[in-house]
């Protein structure tokens, strides 16, 4: 190991992902989300081609990691839930991203 | 799915379908264009003033029928959905402000001197700058200005616009130049192709994305 610079974490990185984020719909609501400012549930469906019993379920899991917030509201007498990503939701993707970026210059070598 | 997924490709994804999908987009594009083709014939039967004013009637009408079209028809299809406000989205709205002065700048111009705005110039430029060297720099602003939101946007279809309206613009010019005809059908051809893009996409839309029932979602 080089004098004063960080230890490498090595391999263990790899491990160090977050479950929750590294499924890969759940990573691309979240992706999706952090370029939005907040979305309403259709434009998700849409956007990500899930159904919406399975982007319910992913959103409540979530929503209890306090990743995204959900607002529920009415809109022409219709429900209409508004998500966006909290702050630790971007910390998250941030976090995720950079773990996922370190762990694949590693296995390249 | 995901596992090709970058931050970046997001971004444009949403960008896409936020903003473009629905090809209404391309549609007032190509309306603002074709007004713009019809206006130097309009100018001859109402004058400069009221042939601005009549512009800036339909450049308004456009805008907010836009919003309206995009409330009824994309809205119910697509959700609703805001792009984050970031460093990007900056540069984004400097983008789109530089497109909508470039394309005002062209509006003054064209309604203002269909005869061609290089002879305005041509006494204060050397003889090799040519006839068309206004209308030149305007189609190579045009082409960059488009070329750089398709790139940004990652909408490849931009690209075509720019080339199209500059061109088409440069054209028009010419030919009112040298055969005296007022109407610019290059640059109504060219509205004309960009409004087809915009319909088959609407179409296109409306047949991928149906209407919802909200309870059926949630």
């Amino acid at each position: 190991m080089t004098p004063g610079k960080a230890e490498d974490p090595g391999p263990r990185s790899v491990g160090d992902v977050d479950r929750l984020v590294h499924e890969p719909a759940r990573l691309m609501i979240l992706m999706y989300l952090s370029s939005l400012e907040e979305a309403d549930y259709l434009f998700l469906v849409r956007a990500t081609g899930l159904t919406g019993g399975n982007l319910s379920s992913h959103l409540s899991k979530l929503e209890a990691a306090g990743y995204v917030a959900i607002t529920k509201r009415f809109l022409n007498k219709k429900p209409n839930s508004l998500v966006r990503l909290t702050k630790s939701g971007h910390a998250a993707v941030r976090d995720y991203t950079r773990t996922m970026r370190r762990a694949l210059t590693q296995i390249k070598g | 799915m995901a596992a090709s997924l970058t931050p970046d490709r997001a971004r444009r994804r949403m960008i896409q379908l936020v903003n473009y999908e629905d090809g209404l987009w391309d549609i007032l594009l190509g309306l603002i264009f074709l007004a713009l083709s019809v206006f130097p014939v309009t100018r001859r039967l109402l004058g400069p003033f009221w042939n601005m004013v009549l512009f800036l009637l339909v450049l308004a009408i456009l805008v907010i029928g836009l919003t309206v079209v995009r409330r009824v028809v994309s809205m119910p299809r697509l959700g609703r959905a805001r792009m984050r406000r970031t460093p990007q989205k900056a540069v984004l709205t400097v983008l789109l402000a530089v497109t909508v002065i470039a394309t005002m700048g062209l509006v003054v111009l064209t309604l203002l001197y269909p005869q061609g705005t290089s002879g305005l110039i041509s006494a204060s430029l050397p003889v090799w700058a040519g006839d068309l060297f206004v209308d030149v720099v305007v189609a190579v602003v045009i082409v960059a200005v488009f070329s750089l939101m398709g790139y940004l946007f990652g909408v490849p279809r931009l690209f075509l616009y720019g080339w199209l309206i500059g061109l088409g613009n440069l054209a028009s010019t010419a030919l009112t130049l040298s055969a005296g005809i007022v109407f610019n059908l290059p640059l109504a051809a060219a509205s004309i192709i960009i409004l087809a893009f915009g319909g088959v996409l609407l179409a296109r839309f409306m047949r991928k994305y149906p209407i919802v029932a909200a309870e059926n979602l949630e």
